[in-house]
């Protein structure tokens, strides 16, 4: 028979009804029930086994602390493992699948492992796999992961989406049962905004789950009237099936927002959303969780939290058996016999470890005060109870409750240390809450509801008025004041029974004991040496009942022995909700430059440079491979002409009066006399004398400059601008902004660049050598009216032109040059031939300029400028730096020309010694920085690096390549390969 | 007359999109010029624009328009204001400069910087929220504010021209990535 356990009433919807599997086998249950409660419904009790015993394991809580009932939920690649069936929403075909077992659930071939228990005490690991320590690596580690463990990964790609968003909020109130609500409703009537998180998937925290009397009403039904009245008002959100992870800097909170239901129905949709809220204030009202006690076999499936029962009885119309027993230390634990014999459920008997009076009358329930349960029986199940007293009791469920501990996490996610409470047997939250925050209801400690939603109410109001917000004059709802008692009780003498303390990592009693008389006194030893709350539920029905155990095993008082440090996040968090929608393309941003379209269709290759993408040949029908492209493009581009997109090149405009004494204060060399109308090249350093970037700045008016910096370091170079002006040197009068994107700019290179250009640049504006020479800059228009700026300046070493037109015209200026360069047979080129024509050129860039090179390393040292003060010309002359002996930037040929074309690769990255050195680290003279072949001269060339290079040229040394195992002799020359005088240029 | 013609092409080639409560469209009719204010000139600055067409300088992170409407200035920087104005010419400095009618200002034409996306609607806020970092709350960020932020990794200027509407202005080349950021929104969202 189905759903045998099953009540009337509920929270569920009994109309409704929803199937799913288990283990394969096709169960059902009701709208509104959680995988637990439906399997409980079902009778199924025992859902998995443990992890280290592979003991049979049942549904302990009702919550997001459960420890036991993690399964593997959905299939294939949509698996998602230890996932808590107590917080898993049913929904119809629900694939559900129990862990760590080997053949079925009932008959686990691992379950073997319990027999050895007295070897696998703590420090198990530690102690045996220490010899030889070999095997540690190939066997031990495989074979250990493979018996012990939780789910199992699909090993798919997650395909679930997820999504991230932000939040702002004047109050953020975490948790929404009778204190949240009450602290939401004081705060949202103030006006304040206000954000109201719970991780349940309907709101009202433990007025779901009991019988409480609200206002006249049921707790459920009050909850459901505050959140309707809530989620009318505009000032308010409300977040339900959220959970609030981590509390961080300046009032941020992370939060996972659980959409599964709408993942399911589109696929399209993000499984869940990672919000991280900006809150002014926070009152954290997470109400608290119901601990065990540690007794002999308390680990047997029916044995569960008394508050989980009443969750399953009360909210989920599940009678999780037919002969129950409840033990407790406190009185709250008496309302679950109550609440069972008031809907009909055999209660067969009370056990309470103090010695009091009995709390109630429980009808038909034998009582027991002072009396302790120290052993069970029961295999797959519970079947029965032996008291200390020595009396056998038969039951199906055991109902226990150890006393609530404030679910004070968040409180200590900035290092705050909760303090002892001995009245209530727990850990409250102090002082040192993360700034901002505030704390209500039973997680601080206020067990009695009634006083929690006075107090919640409150804090709602007087946080609100904090902020400046007029608080309203609602009174707080108003319930029956029902006592909390406890007494502590941590563990029961169980002889040779184990007593589990922390049920998913197996760590019993007696593996506290055994750590604490081994040594370790720290609770953080302790944690480690056990793995005690270590893991996926981070102990937290099990911290408090060990460090209880802890005190008594040391004889400490509990404040004396501590907590383990909180940290975030709260609950687990999907690896995927952390990477939201960053996946793939969307990992980062792409920038696509001017001529971008026009490249994809001549099918250009494209390089990531940066973010930029950014061609990087243009194959031609016949080429197979790229140096067919480049050889080619190099070729035609010094025979007639090329053209290549330099928009990547970072571009600043600079106006104000006093930019030319701002750039000579930049730059290495002299700017102030720069005539309007021309380009200087520029170098500048780093404050410590490092060169920090070059490239060419241009003086278009009298109070206008207009810069280029490398591609890499267009945003560095503006930043350290920024910083210059506005901390160095704020009373100059200069004005910069990026013109990067505003132009799209392309290098027109070659002998026939000028004619080229001729054809498309207007009439009024001269261009030829006389006119516009060399390094001459200036503004004009071309095609009929198009502004434009044109520089003289050649990265290529050939007659060279850089032509910018707002970027609006960009991909219409390729496709113009390209035209009207159809005659001159111009190419477009690449990034791959750029670098080639600067490397036969002698260009430094990137490799080059790597951060540990002064201008005289790079040969510029006649460039630097002696007659003014410069950024890095004092630390420039620091002897170090000017030592002959320093890594100096020089070219390099190999002696046999033919070397390497066979292997088809470069020098770049061997290392430089002398032509009789072994190669190691003391040998080593310098390396090769750039490298490639040259289709000029027919052989490599490369630029490189190497102790007193200035002073070496014409000297053999050996380029030696370790890694791909290459050793040849290279000649030391010039870094210009390419026109050395620079003829080409001025023609 | 030249033998060649320009074409020009605004960055998303005009986008427009529209979805159930939000519409995402890029602004392609709008110029925007950098004016920056000389040592000491911000007062005659200020004098002479308002006194041309009734333009003050804006408060930062806010805006101001002239007396026609036909012009906005944006504050994000000390030195500096934006004007944000209808105009598609290839000359916007210089029709700026004449408008505001400030010699001895500076312009820098920015208007083929950016890529301005235009999001709005009564469902915008709710996809804004998924990118944008800042509090876009309508008491907050009330109308004709303006702020500098990051959205997905893209430095991004943000700016309110209505109640439910919203100009999300990215780097040109990034044009691409914000917009597909925005669809990815709304994807998720509605």
């Amino acid at each position: 028979m189905s759903q045998i356990n099953r009540i009337d009433g509920g929270l569920i919807d009994q109309t409704k009804s929803v199937s799913f599997t288990f283990n394969g086998q096709i169960l059902r249950g009701y709208e509104g029930d959680t995988l637990a409660s439906a399997l409980l419904a079902n009778n199924k009790h025992l859902v998995g086994r443990s992890f280290k015993y592979h003991r049979p394991r049942g549904i302990v809580t009702a919550g997001s602390e459960e420890p036991n009932a993690i399964m593997e939920i959905g299939h294939g690649a949509y698996k998602e493992p230890n996932t808590r069936a107590t917080i898993t929403q049913l929904y119809n075909g629900l694939e559900a699948n129990s862990q760590n077992h080997r053949g079925p659930l009932g008959f686990d071939f691992m379950a073997i492992t319990d027999f050895f228990s007295p070897f696998l005490s703590a420090g198990f690991y530690y102690k045996t796999f220490m010899w030889p320590k070999a095997f540690w690596e190939k066997f031990y580690e495989p074979a250990i992961r493979h018996s012990a463990g939780l789910g199992k990964l699909s090993m798919l790609e997650d395909p679930d989406t997820y999504d991230k968003g932000f939040r702002y909020c004047d109050i953020l109130i975490i948790g929404a049962g009778a204190s949240g609500l009450s602290a939401a409703l004081t705060a949202a009537e103030s006006g304040a905004r206000v954000i109201l998180a719970d991780e349940d998937f309907i709101m009202g925290g433990r007025l779901n789950s009991e019988t409480n009397e609200i206002n006249g009403m049921s707790g459920s039904e009050w909850a459901k009237q505050a959140v309707a009245k809530l989620s009318a008002m505009d000032n308010v959100t409300l977040m339900a099936d959220t959970t609030i992870f981590g509390a961080y800097d300046h009032g941020i909170y992370g939060a996972i927002e659980n959409r599964a239901d709408e993942a399911r129905a589109d696929s399209n949709k993000p499984r869940q959303v990672n919000w991280r809220i900006y809150t002014k204030r926070t009152i954290l009202c997470a109400g608290a969780t119901e601990r065990a006690i540690a007794f002999g076999n308390n680990d047997r499936p029916g044995i569960m939290m008394a508050s989980a029962v009443r969750t399953y009885l009360n909210r989920f119309a599940v009678a999780t058996g037919q002969s129950v027993s409840v033990y407790t230390n406190n009185d709250d634990g008496w309302q679950t016999a109550k609440d069972l014999t008031d809907k009909g459920v055999k209660v067969v008997a009370v056990i309470d470890s103090r010695s009091i009076d009995p709390v109630m009358a429980i009808e038909g329930a034998e009582i027991f005060m002072g009396t302790d349960v120290t052993d069970t029986k029961g295999r797959r199940a519970i079947k029965s109870i032996t008291l200390s007293n020595g009396k056998t009791i038969n039951t199906d469920t055991l109902a226990v409750s150890g006393g609530w501990n404030p679910n004070l996490h968040l409180t200590c996610h900035h290092r705050g240390i909760p303090k002892w409470n001995e009245e209530l047997a727990t850990f409250l939250p102090d002082s040192s809450v993360p700034v901002g925050m505030s704390v209500a209801g039973r997680a601080k400690g206020t067990m009695v509801l009634a006083d929690a939603i006075v107090e919640g109410h409150n804090e709602g109001s007087s946080v609100a008025a904090d902020l400046g917000f007029k608080t309203g004059d609602s009174k707080p709802a108003t319930t029956a004041s029902v006592a909390y008692n406890v007494s502590a009780k941590w563990g029961v003498p169980s002889g040779k029974n184990r007593a589990w303390v922390d049920y998913q990592n197996d760590v019993t009693a007696k593996d506290i004991k055994l750590a604490n008389q081994e040594g370790f006194k720290s609770v953080e030893h302790v944690k480690r040496y056990t793995t005690l709350g270590m893991a996926t539920d981070q102990g937290k029905t099990a911290n408090v009942l060990a460090i209880g155990i802890m005190a008594d095993n040391m004889d400490k008082s509990i404040e004396d022995t501590g907590t383990t440090i909180f940290r975030p996040p709260y609950n687990p968090v999907a690896m995927g909700a952390f990477a939201g929608r960053r996946r793939g393309m969307e990992f980062y941003p792409t920038r696509y430059t001017p001529s971008h379209k026009w490249s994809a269709e001549q099918n250009a290759i494209f390089v990531e440079v940066g973010m930029w993408y950014r061609s990087q040949w243009f194959p031609q029908p016949g080429e197979t491979f790229w140096r067919d492209s480049v050889d080619r493009e190099v070729r035609q581009t010094r025979e007639s002409v090329g053209i290549c997109d330099v928009t990547t090149l970072g571009k600043i405009d600079i106006k104000g009066a006093d930019v030319s004494e701002f750039l000579n204060r930049l730059y290495v060399n002299a700017f102030a006399k720069v005539p309007v109308g021309k380009t200087r090249y520029g170098l500048m350093l780093r404050e410590d004398g490092i060169a920090m970037d070059d490239g060419t700045t241009a003086r278009l008016g009298e109070n206008h400059f207009v810069m280029t910096t490398t591609t890499a370091n267009a945003v560095s170079v503006y930043r350290h601008m920024q910083f210059c002006h506005q901390c160095l040197w704020p009373d100059l009068d200069v004005h910069m902004i990026s013109v990067t994107e505003q132009y799209a700019q392309y290098a027109v290179a070659g002998p026939n660049s000028r004619k080229l250009l001729q054809k498309i640049v207007d009439a009024e504006h001269d261009i030829s050598n006389e006119a516009f020479p060399y390094m001459g800059a200036g503004e004009i228009s071309i095609c009929g009216g198009i502004p434009a700026r044109l520089f003289r300046i050649s990265f290529s070493g050939e007659l060279a032109y850089e032509i910018a037109v707002p970027t609006r015209y960009g991909d219409s200026l390729i496709r113009v040059l390209m035209e009207a360069g159809e005659e001159f047979n111009a190419i477009p080129y690449g990034t791959e031939a750029l670098g080639a024509m600067r490397i036969e050129k002698g260009h430094a860039a990137g490799p080059e300029l790597n951060g540990q090179t002064s201008a005289y390393d790079l040969g510029m040292g006649g460039m630097v400028s002696g007659k003014k003060d410069f950024i890095g010309y004092t630390l420039g002359l620091r002897e170090g730096m000017q030592r002959d002996d320093r890594m100096q930037m020089v070219g390099f040929k190999p002696v046999n020309k033919g070397a390497l074309l066979d292997a088809g690769h470069s020098m770049a990255g061997a290392h430089l010694v002398n032509l009789r050195d072994k190669p190691d680290t003391f040998t080593d003279q310098g390396w090769i920085s750039s490298s490639i072949y040259s289709p000029i001269f027919g052989h490599y060339i490369g630029l490189g690096y190497i102790k007193g290079g200035h002073s070496r040229k014409g000297e053999t040394v050996r380029a030696v390549d370790l890694v791909r195992g290459q050793d040849i002799e290279v000649e030391i020359c010039s870094p210009h390969f390419y026109d050395p005088e620079g003829e080409c240029l001025r023609v | 007359m030249s033998d060649y013609t320009m074409v020009k092409e605004s960055p998303l080639g005009g986008a427009e999109h529209e979805f159930d409560g939000v519409t995402v469209s890029e602004v392609v009719d709008q110029s925007l010029v950098m004016i920056a204010m000389p040592n000491g000139e911000a007062e005659n600055i200020e004098a002479a624009m308002n006194k041309a067409c009734g333009l003050s300088v804006p408060a930062m992170g806010q805006s101001t328009q002239s007396s026609d409407g036909s012009v906005t200035l944006w504050r994000l920087q000390k030195n500096q204001v934006m004007a944000y104005y209808a105009y598609e010419g290839d000359d916007a400095e210089a029709n700026i400069a004449e408008r505001i009618d400030a010699p001895s200002a500076y312009y820098t034409d920015q208007s083929d910087t950016w890529a301005m996306i235009r999001v709005s609607g009564e469902r915008s806020r709710d996809i804004l929220e998924r990118i944008c970092p800042i509090d876009l709350d309508p008491n907050v960020f009330t109308l004709g504010s303006v702020s500098r932020t990051i959205m997905e990794h893209i430095g991004t200027v943000i700016y309110r021209d209505g109640d439910d509407s919203y100009v999300l202005l990215t780097m040109r080349s990034f044009g691409r990535s914000m917009l597909h950021a925005i669809e990815v929104s709304v994807e998720n969202v509605l």
